[in-house]
């Protein structure tokens, strides 16, 4: 009935968008792909504009175009930042395919290339709260023990915060770290985190691209109330061997990419480990017996063009952390796997087919002699998606498609080996709960109409859904948390079905040739949760469902932005506010049992949210001195009937001011300075007020939730990179960077406790995980 | 410290490098001051003992007020009321008449007239069966690792449901801080052999003590545990939630209690 429905709804959709645009005209279409020239790399969201006009198109996500132009002769410009743009003239008395390739900006070059006309293209765009990132750009800025991360970088630009010191978990504006939907060539991230959350799972040797949505999230994209990252792999050099890498203090990562068929096809294959216990083992006498301590990282990909229209890609990636000593283990990790096809049907209709498999699993482990004691969970998504670009006309570019992803959701499985006797072992395996499988389908669509000059809207529309999928016993819970009813759910039967309408609009008004206005608001469903119950994330925490008591996330956005660029376009200026309304969030009743409960959906508790602000971000592209400064004011709250009476709280990544500028300096061709300096106010946690006694042991006394602050977060690092000598074979640099310079004890967390030294009183302690903090590594390329 | 210890604390100061603690002083507001009850009945004993006090500020001292002039009655359901005496900082009766099941209620009225309430139901006895040592054995690395660990042995009765809480002391003094309550929710009536201490060397004399518990000082020391777990790892703070009505922290609830030592040779 209600795919019946969806099927309607579809075709009517499409019908009315057919009509819209039939009507005739005397154009013809120039289209193809835009790649740099030394690596065939496609680029992505570069202009094509007809010169001396404002018409003009971006690429989409894989580098195709396409442009409607009446009937003649047109001068086209190919510009993308950092490379030299290209002038075409073309005649067009036909359909035409111009692929395009562009060289790298060298440095003599630069006086006299061509005066892009799209270096306004962020004032132009309807893109409003989306942050780009140029990796290249990101691996001068210095970071903790050397190790480039992008998610990192993005915490220094306005509304993203991170969730910890060092951490790569981070909040956008005012969310909660699982509203941020990471996806990794399409393919679902649910844990970007390695050890502790102090490096992420993105190795920077192996991305091309990362783009952030904190707000006016495109139809194309759902399934996280706060932001998508869409974080897109390297696919491999296209013309000739070459590589990347670098030995750190901590970790050492190799890249290769190399064609297999010259122009044709090409391979990536990228990988990264820590050897902390390596070098422990090394240090420690060998009766010390095995353990273990690091994380690695894999990335694959490989791609082929077959054909003029069709292209070919699989890519997958890898990663683990592993945790190990003395018959005790703990290891998690992602995987995810992507099979794409490109296909262009004609010049202006442009498809894409994925077929993507991503997990996230973790496992304990305890072994005492040869019994072992196994904990294993896990998210498991099968995917399919079906993208279409449509260049129905010079003004209207439409996006459609649809997708389908089937979760399964393994809940904790404790397995016990015991062995009696030799060769008799027994295994007993025990599940807290039952394993969970759903549906989670979205179909979309979406126009970027160029209203006229100045006007551009986008606008589309997002139907999603969920269903629960049997077999499955559903508990309901009366106020004792006491089981009052089960029905059992045959195997593939669909219970339990929400269904979520999602408007999405974004517009751009051009003022002038410097300066826009943008305006944005979306909605969103999110169908998964995840339950943490700590105060950072945790690799054990899980990811649920949305279930018959566990609604589906609502989050409205609004957002106004000003755009302006300065000083012929060296300087960029923005100015944003948003506001953002969160429906059903969720959180655990006081003293909630969270670990491997099988009835853990009765202490769930809901509520709502709303987060606002403001963000300023003033930016130098160009030049040997480039960089940032970025300023945010902002609040974020929740409110839940069972906490604090009812009452608005702060939520925990409420921070009134978050303040970055980052800087760097060509002092000359051979050496870069750079360094960032962060100031935030700290978050909002929860203090005790007094304390009393019981049982002979003092216990804190607390008032209401999230009253109390964490002492304001400041920092100030500094990287020198140095280019050696260029070899032969190579290039090399050396990047010397020091964390936290002026060794600012910023406290990760507060505790209380009976002071050791007065023995009747009580005491605050910090703890502070990094003073100053310098490293070393080396880097090369070939 | 053992070899075993130092390979985790290196594991540990890997990760976090020049991580330090240091005491600093916090702008804490002070939260108005609420009552806090202690009222316990031994069993074994038949002695009712209540602490009834105040909280203090966090900076304050650790010494808390005394409520005087209370009046506490104890009554058994169908039965006898008792009426406590106070002391220089408690109240308690002695020779309670009570059997395992007898239902409880304490009615406490300050001097400003405020009453608070409560009501428990008597556990039943359990005795400690044993208490047996054991050298830790690694599946890899040295024979002999000379770390021992203590087991408690018990039957959980199959009639009723049941409460534990263990209490250890190494050389007679108290493991201070750690909470180990049970319950027999998924090993009803089964033979309970759990280890209670670990970390042992040879010369070690360990005490075990078994206190069978009411369902209502289970529940109340299960929400102390989760907040006493303190750091960057915990879970949102709050104050446990006892019996008593009238907003008043603490717990009301009776014991049985039984005691054996060992000592590692």
């Amino acid at each position: 009935m209600i795919r019946k429905s969806l099927q309607n709804y579809w075709l009517c959709s499409l019908l009315i968008l057919c009509s819209l645009l039939s009507f005739a005209q005397e154009n013809f279409t120039v289209s193809g792909y835009m790649r740099d020239a030394s690596s065939g790399e496609e680029l992505l969201y570069a202009n094509v504009v007809v010169t001396g006009t404002t018409q003009g198109v971006t690429t989409n996500l894989y580098g195709f175009y396409s442009l409607s132009l009446p009937k003649g002769e047109h001068t086209l410009q190919y510009s993308y930042l950092g490379y030299d743009t290209q002038e075409l003239e073309i005649v067009l008395d036909q359909d035409i395919r111009q692929d395009v390739e562009l060289g790298v900006a060298s440095q003599q070059l630069k006086e006299i290339v061509v005066k892009s006309e799209k270096e306004n293209e962020n004032i132009t765009n309807t893109e409003v709260s989306v942050v780009k990132l140029d990796i290249k750009e990101t691996k001068a800025i210095p970071v903790l023990l050397g190790e480039q991360d992008i998610l990192k970088t993005i915490q220094l630009l306005p509304g993203v915060s991170p969730s910890s010191e060092g951490s790569s978990g981070f909040f956008v504006r005012g969310g909660n770290a699982d509203q941020n939907l990471i996806l990794l060539d399409e393919a679902p991230v649910y844990n970007a985190s390695h050890l502790l959350g102090f490096f992420s799972v993105f190795n920077s040797d192996a991305l091309k691209d990362v783009k952030l949505y904190k707000g006016g999230i495109p139809a194309q994209y759902g399934g996280r109330a706060s932001s998508v990252m869409d974080v897109r792999m390297k696919n491999g050099n296209m013309k000739k061997l070459t590589g990347s890498g670098g030995i750190g203090l901590i970790a050492s990562r190799l890249t290769l990419e190399t064609p297999i068929v010259k122009d044709k096809a090409s391979i990536m294959i990228s990988g990264r480990r820590t050897y902390a216990d390596l070098l422990l083992q090394a240090l420690l006498p060998s009766d010390f017996g095995d353990f273990a301590l690091y994380f690695y990282d894999l990335n694959l990909k490989a791609n082929a063009k077959v054909g003029k229209k069709d292209r070919l890609y699989a890519s997958a990636y890898l990663g683990r952390d592993v945790l190990g000593a003395q018959g005790l283990g703990f290891d998690w990790g992602n995987k995810t796997g992507t099979l794409r096809w490109n296909h262009i049907f004609n010049n202006k209709l442009f498809s894409n087919t994925s077929i993507i498999y991503s997990d996230y699993d973790y496992g304990f482990s305890i072994q005492d002699s040869g019994n072992e004691l196994k904990l294993s969970a896990g998210i498991y998504d099968y995917n399919i998606k079906q993208d279409f670009t449509w260049y129905a006309h010079t003004n209207h570019q439409l996006q459609l498609g649809f997708q389908g992803i089937y979760h399964i959701f393994k809940p904790s499985i404790f397995t016990v080996k015991t062995i009696k006797e030799e060769d008799d072992t027994q295994e007993k395996k025990t599940e807290s709960s039952d394993e969970q499988q759903a549906l989670e389908t979205a179909w979309y669509i979406s126009n970027e109409q160029k209203v006229n000059d100045r006007l551009i809207i986008n606008y589309g529309l997002r139907l999603s859904s969920i269903s629960n999928i049997g077999p499955f016993k559903v508990k309901e819970y009366n106020e004792e948390n006491e089981i009052v009813k089960e029905t059992d759910y045959a195997k593939g039967q669909f219970y339990n079905t929400y269904i979520g309408l999602e408007p999405r609009i974004n517009a751009s008004f051009t003022l002038n040739d410097i300066s826009s206005v943008k305006a944005s608001y979306n909605r969103i469903y999110q169908y998964l949760h995840l339950l943490t119950n700590s105060n950072s994330g945790r690799p054990n925490d899980i990811w649920v469902p949305s279930s018959s008591l566990v609604k589906p996330q609502i989050a409205d956005q609004i957002a106004f932005g000003y755009f302006r660029n300065l000083n012929n376009h060296t300087y960029q200026f923005s100015v944003e506010t948003y506001y953002k309304n969160l429906l059903n969030q969720v959180d655990f009743e006081d003293g909630a049992q969270t670990f491997n409960n099988p009835d853990i959906e009765a202490e769930l508790i809901f509520g709502i949210g709303r987060a606002y602000g403001l963000e300023f971000l003033l930016e130098k592209q160009k030049g040997s001195f480039k960089g940032w400064l970025s300023y945010t004011l902002a609040k974020s709250e929740r409110k839940f009937e069972d906490i604090d009476n009812g009452n608005w709280f702060s939520a925990r990544q409420d921070r009134t001011h978050d303040f970055s500028l980052v800087l760097s300096y060509e002092l000359n061709p051979k050496l870069m300075i750079a360094g960032s300096f962060v100031y935030y106010t700290g978050n909002a946690v929860t203090f005790p007020t007094g304390k009393y006694y019981i049982d002979g042991e003092l216990v804190n006394l607390y008032s209401r939730r999230n009253d109390s602050r964490m002492p304001d977060y400041h920092r100030l690092d500094l990287g020198i990179t140095w280019k050696l000598k260029e070899r032969k074979y190579y290039k090399s640099d050396i990047n010397v960077s020091v964390y936290n310079l002026y060794n600012r004890r910023n406290a990760y967390s507060i505790t209380f406790r009976e002071s050791e030294t007065n023995p009747n009183t009580t005491e605050a302690v910090r703890l502070s995980l990094f003073g100053i903090v310098p490293s070393v590594s080396w880097n090369f390329n070939f | 410290m053992n070899k075993y210890k130092i390979i985790f604390y290196a594991l540990t100061a890997l990760f976090i490098l020049s991580a330090c603690e240091e005491v600093i002083e916090l702008d804490l507001e002070n939260a108005e001051v609420r009552t806090v009850i202690e009222a316990t009945i031994n069993a074994d004993t038949k002695i009712c003992t209540v602490h009834f006090t105040q909280t203090n500020g966090f900076y304050e001292s650790n010494d808390f007020t005394h409520q005087t002039d209370a009046t506490i009655v104890l009554t058994k359901e169908g039965g006898e009321s008792y009426h406590l005496e106070e002391e220089t900082d408690q109240y308690t009766v002695q020779n309670i008449d009570i059997q395992p099941d007898d239902i409880f209620i304490i009615v406490i009225t300050d001097k400003d007239g405020q009453t608070y309430t409560a009501q428990t139901q008597t556990p039943h006895p359990t005795n400690l069966e044993s208490i047996e040592y054991e050298e830790l054995e690694l599946g890899f690395g040295p024979d002999s690792t000379g770390i021992f660990e203590v087991y408690a042995i018990w039957n959980d009765p199959v009639d009723s449901k049941d409460f534990y809480r263990i209490k250890t002391y190494l050389n007679d003094t108290l493991n201070r801080g750690v909470y180990y309550f049970i319950t027999d929710e998924f090993s009803n009536g089964e033979e309970f052999f759990l280890p209670v201490s670990a970390f042992l060397e040879e010369g070690d004399k360990v005490q075990v003590d078994l206190i069978s518990i009411d369902e209502n000082t289970y529940d109340y020391f299960s929400q102390i545990e989760n907040i006493q777990s303190q750091g960057f790892n915990s879970a949102n703070p709050f104050n446990p939630q006892g019996n008593f009505d009238n907003d008043a922290l603490g717990y009301f609830g009776i014991y049985y209690e039984t005691t054996q030592s060992i000592t590692i040779d």
